[in-house]
């Protein structure tokens, strides 16, 4: 894969020159862009090796505020044999196109662009400047000549600023690290608090299910009662058959009492009969004189028979009207007793009926409170079911963006890549003294980036950069990349 | 309850995969690398299943995972590396040391939690 790169390199060199600083500068506002280290390395190797005289004085006044064509003297004297014809050409002062660089940059980029259009151009000015810097005195080594390395800004400024790049690539690095940790502790806050609705609702359904047993229970209640309103109602409805059932059975025993009593009496008149009967025989046994004698004692028999019935009768006489007399007695009071018993039986059944309708208002009242209540539990059980859902809804949302916090990872180490990437060249630009070095060491920073990357989207950038730049065989990222799930 | 030991030397991740697993309903442990990791598998609990980053400072995911493979109390323990690596070698390196699965960054929670049941029926 080096070697894939070395003539890509080598033809960019001069394409790239002027896109360096613009790039750097981009970085700057940019520091998450994957596509930068790629042309950092380019853009930054073209400056060390390519010493360009009109860009260099562009820079160089630019970048000291000093825009006057003594610099230029200056730096082209230290450069005799690069052209410097650009500036002069367009026929203004260099002091108003060092006043803007970017535009100076502008112009030489679509000079380059020109010049790469003619398919030997870019290996022939390539190798024309190589040479140009071979002839150079090897000056500006470490601790050799520090004249020119100080008078030529590439060496003396590169570095520096490739060191601020790092410095700033090594903030953002942190700012995301800290932003990513903040996002994720007030998400972890914000599950808290939804965790925390959550359990409440769960709170309260778990109370809706507690009154749920109590409507159940209050439900029982009402059913308990409308049992015991269908009891009162059957007492009433039983203490008013006995009440006439006791009237009927005394008045049935007055009827037999004064039944016997007629039935005595019919005994009683014939004993009285019975006892003139016998009488009249003792007459006519008298009569018959001695013949007669047994007679006699029949008829004497007879009538102690019937004196005998006659004193039953008459003992029983009056037993059975003082029973009559009592039953009498009894059915006057019942009478009596009747009225009050009916007085005092009405207001019972009366009460028992109150009672009654009581006891069915409030079973219908309590039917009523019961439907209500289970509308009304019903109603909050739906609100709080909507509620738990959205809660899930929430906490799903969280998950999400808790797996989401891992782009923060990712971008940090997108970072830490453009940061290798800038220190590679600044290292290069610190401690390489001649351009054939530096550009040897610049071959090498493209692979060392591309050999580090670890994921597929470096790659594709990279891949795509490079053959923007012609290299279309190039092959960083697989077609099919990985599943993002495996379980070997 | 089962528990898992997460191993990642980004803090964000370790404490966004924290949440995660809490909210799946599993205890967890958390190391920020390799060599954390090997000293809190040797405190009281063991971890029922392992989750590595790949690249780390020090060893990576694949050398613990192989470490904890030749340790007899995690030979069947389920490893798994969540990264941002995407490179069909270092899957293989991870497979050859004794990886149970690869996942890349950042995990889908729902295929997450899929996979923690499968290889966490316990729960």
């Amino acid at each position: 894969m080096r070697s894939m790169f070395r003539p890509l390199l080598t033809a960019a060199i001069p394409a790239t020159t002027a896109v360096g600083c613009t790039v750097a500068a981009a970085f700057a506002m940019d520091a998450t862009s994957v596509m930068l280290p790629l042309a950092m390395a380019a853009g930054a190797g073209a400056f060390a090796s390519v010493l360009i005289g009109e860009r260099t004085v562009a820079w160089a006044s630019a970048r000291a505020g000093r825009p006057d064509t003594g610099d230029v003297e200056a730096v082209n004297s230290a450069a005799p044999d690069i052209p410097t014809t650009t500036v002069q050409s367009s026929g203004e002062p260099a002091s108003a196109v060092a006043m803007d660089t970017s535009a100076a940059f502008e112009a030489d980029r679509r000079e380059d662009r020109r010049a790469a259009d003619t398919p030997q151009a870019l290996p022939e000015k390539a190798a024309q400047l190589v040479a140009q810097e071979r002839r150079r005195p090897r000056a500006g080594r470490r601790g050799e000549d520090s004249e020119l390395r100080q008078s030529t800004p590439w060496t003396t400024s590169l570095p520096d600023l490739l060191e601020v790049l790092v410095a700033l690539g090594q903030k953002a690095k942190e700012d995301t690290d800290a932003a990513s940790l903040g996002y994720v502790m007030l998400l972890d806050e914000i599950e808290r608090k939804v965790v925390a609705v959550n359990r409440n609702q769960s709170v309260s359904l778990e109370a809706l299910g507690q009154l749920d047993g109590m409507a159940e229970a209050h439900e029982a209640d009402r059913t308990q009662l409308g049992a015991s309103l269908q009891n009162v109602r059957a007492v009433g409805h039983m203490i008013r058959g006995e009440i006439s059932c006791s009237r009927e059975a005394i008045a049935a025993v007055g009827d037999s009492i004064g039944q016997m009593d007629k039935e005595l009496n019919t005994v009683s008149e014939i004993a009285e009969k019975i006892n003139i009967l016998a009488i009249n025989a003792s007459i006519e046994a008298a009569r018959a004189g001695d013949l007669g004698a047994g007679f006699q004692v029949i008829a004497q028999n007879i009538r102690t028979l019937a004196n005998d019935t006659h004193g039953i009768t008459s003992r029983l006489g009056p037993l059975i009207r003082k029973s009559t007399e009592t039953i009498s007695n009894f059915g006057a009071e019942t009478g009596e007793t009747e009225d009050a018993s009916n007085g005092q039986s009405a207001d019972v059944l009366r009460r028992i009926d109150e009672q009654a309708d009581l006891l069915g208002q409030t079973e219908q009242m309590l039917e009523n409170l019961s439907r209500e209540y289970a509308a009304l539990i019903e109603q909050r059980r739906t609100d709080l079911s909507a509620a738990i859902n959205a809660g899930s809804e929430v906490e799903s949302t969280i998950r999400s963006a808790l797996a989401a916090a891992q782009q923060g990872d990712i971008i940090r180490q997108q970072i830490e890549g453009v940061i290798d990437g800038i220190s590679a060249v600044h290292d290069i630009a610190r401690d390489s003294d001649t351009a054939p070095a530096q550009a040897e060491r610049l071959r090498e920073v493209l692979d060392k980036l591309v050999n580090q990357y670890v994921m597929d989207s470096q790659r594709a950038v990279t891949q795509e950069v490079l053959r923007k730049r012609g290299e279309a065989d190039i092959i960083l990222a697989a077609d099919n990349p990985e599943p993002a799930l495996e379980l070997f | 309850m089962s528990t898992i030991l997460i191993v990642d030397d980004s803090p964000t991740v370790l404490m966004s995969m924290e949440q995660l697993l809490r909210r799946f309903g599993y205890d967890v442990m958390k190391a920020n690398s390799a060599e954390n990791a090997v000293q809190v598998v040797n405190g009281a609990t063991r971890p029922d299943l392992v989750i590595t980053d790949f690249n780390m400072p020090g060893k990576n995911g694949a050398e613990l995972i192989q470490g904890l493979r030749g340790d007899a109390r995690f030979r069947f323990t389920p490893m798994l590396v969540l990264t941002t690596e995407s490179q069909r070698d270092k899957r293989d390196q991870a497979k050859a040391c004794g990886a149970t699965g690869w996942l890349v960054k950042p995990a889908d929670p729902t295929q997450l939690e899929a996979v923690l049941k499968k290889l966490l029926p316990r729960g």
